[in-house]
């Protein structure tokens, strides 16, 4: 306090001085009417940019929550669509003459049996011949071996093994996964597979030749798999080639959807139904 | 200060509002001969009145112009700048003497570098606080305003000033 007061006294003539120099801005700008009017402007100028500021930076420090909001929606978005998408196939194939499809009773729509978890990619490795994933989720979230695992753009991997906290993955992108698959508009099932080259890139195999297969078309899960819900996005056919080992089956190549390079949100699959595949499953292979 | 400065000193700021302020060029060239005053008034004054008067007499002249507060600014500043200005142009002075030096005593062409800077530095403050911005028209309003100002200024000082001090 006394430091204040001598400072003060040291510079009363330039604090005067400020004093009246304030005094005739406050005049300017409160009694001559262009210069208010400037004033006023140039304030909400100034109080905007700060408030833009502001803002930007409140949601900055509110971006994690948003993120997990959105998963979230996310989450509830893709059960809805697998859940329409199955109730028009069920109604479709069970009463093809209807043409009011709203007019059927609930009881022809099967309930989805997929539902999904979100998850965060802690390690993923790109590079390698046999590619392998980390994800932040594990026993405790209710996630276990063979779960189907799926970015917003389409197929990334399945679980195999799964820690109190973490579950490791095997990826699309390596040469021991193999996924069985379909082309959209064809209904043609055929299987996925990479063979350790360009980690965009995976190849379709066993399309048999006399199926027409046309550059552009869609691949996606069929209904083959436990993993994954039928239809979901996996990439598009962009080359078509003869076999050269003389085999009856079409050289397809498929750039795949989801960009391995910038993958972190993803979302695990869980089947409902998992358990009671697997035990028939196991009956096929008895009867084998 | 001799009585018959402080009467002149009067007498310019009365004409000031009453018809410097009216004879104005094109409306872009103002006559300020008042700013002569705050020039002139005595280095022997403790600061804090100083500006005050400098304050107050600005005040008068934007009551009359109805541009309040931008000749009270001008005139607090200019009048706290001009004691650096003369230890910049008259090196040679003492500090101790410096109070009881008299501008109004000096030589014609050391009243020319005294006045015109600081008149011309006034015509800029004022047309940037008028206009807030700095365009061409200010740079002519300022540049025409500073030049027809100190012109009146240093032939009123010949005139009534210098002269009159000799005698």
């Amino acid at each position: 306090m006394q430091r204040l007061i001598e400072l003060f006294l040291k510079y009363n003539n330039f604090l005067y001085f400020i004093f009246l120099q304030w005094i005739a801005l406050y005049f300017i700008f409160n009694f001559n009417d262009f210069h208010k009017e400037v004033y006023g402007s140039y304030r909400i100028a100034v109080a905007g940019f700060f408030q833009e500021k502001n803002r930007a930076i409140r949601s900055y420090f509110l971006l994690v929550q948003e993120n997990e909001k959105l998963l979230q929606e996310n989450i509830q978005l893709k059960q809805q669509l697998i859940y329409t998408q199955q109730a028009l196939n069920a109604a479709r194939f069970r009463i093809p003459y209807s043409r009011n499809f709203n007019l059927l009773p609930d009881s022809l729509f099967p309930v989805s049996v997929f539902s999904f978890v979100p998850a965060r990619l802690v390690q993923n490795s790109i590079h390698e011949p046999f590619n392998f994933f980390i994800l932040n989720k594990g026993k405790q979230d209710g996630i276990e071996k063979e779960m189907g695992v799926i970015s917003s753009d389409g197929v990334v991997g399945i679980t195999i093994e799964s820690s109190e906290n973490y579950s490791i993955g095997i990826s699309l992108l390596n040469k021991h996964f193999r996924l069985s698959t379909k082309i959209k508009s064809t209904n043609v099932h055929g299987t996925i597979h990479w063979r350790g080259h360009n980690p965009k890139i995976v190849n379709m195999e066993y399309i048999p030749l006399h199926i027409p297969v046309q550059i552009g078309d869609t691949v996606i899960t069929s209904s083959y798999s436990n993993y994954f819900p039928e239809g979901y996005h996996i990439g598009k056919i962009i080359d078509v080639k003869d076999p050269k080992d003389g085999q009856g089956f079409h050289e397809i190549l498929v750039l795949l959807s989801t960009d391995f390079f910038k993958l972190e949100n993803v979302y695990i699959v869980k089947n409902k139904h998992q358990s009671e595949l697997k035990k028939l499953n196991q009956i096929i292979n008895q009867l084998k | 200060m001799p009585l018959r400065l402080i009467i002149i000193f009067v007498v310019i700021i009365f004409l000031q509002v009453f018809f410097f302020n009216a004879i104005s060029l094109f409306d872009m060239a103002y006559a300020f001969v008042y700013v002569m005053v705050l020039l002139l008034l005595p280095l022997d004054w403790n600061f804090k009145i100083l500006i005050t008067v400098a304050f107050l007499i600005g005040l008068l002249l934007d009551f009359t112009n109805l541009k309040l507060g931008i000749h009270a600014f001008t005139s607090t500043l200019i009048v706290t700048i001009r004691s650096w200005w003369i230890d910049i142009i008259t090196p040679q002075i003492n500090p101790v003497e410096k109070p009881n030096f008299k501008p109004y005593t000096q030589s014609l062409s050391w009243i020319v570098s005294y006045f015109t800077p600081l008149v011309f530095l006034y015509a800029l403050i004022y047309h940037i606080l008028s206009d807030l911005h700095f365009s061409l028209n200010t740079f002519w309003k300022f540049f025409m305003t500073g030049f027809y100002s100190d012109i009146l200024i240093l032939i009123i000082f010949a005139l009534f000033i210098r002269t009159s001090d000799k005698r």
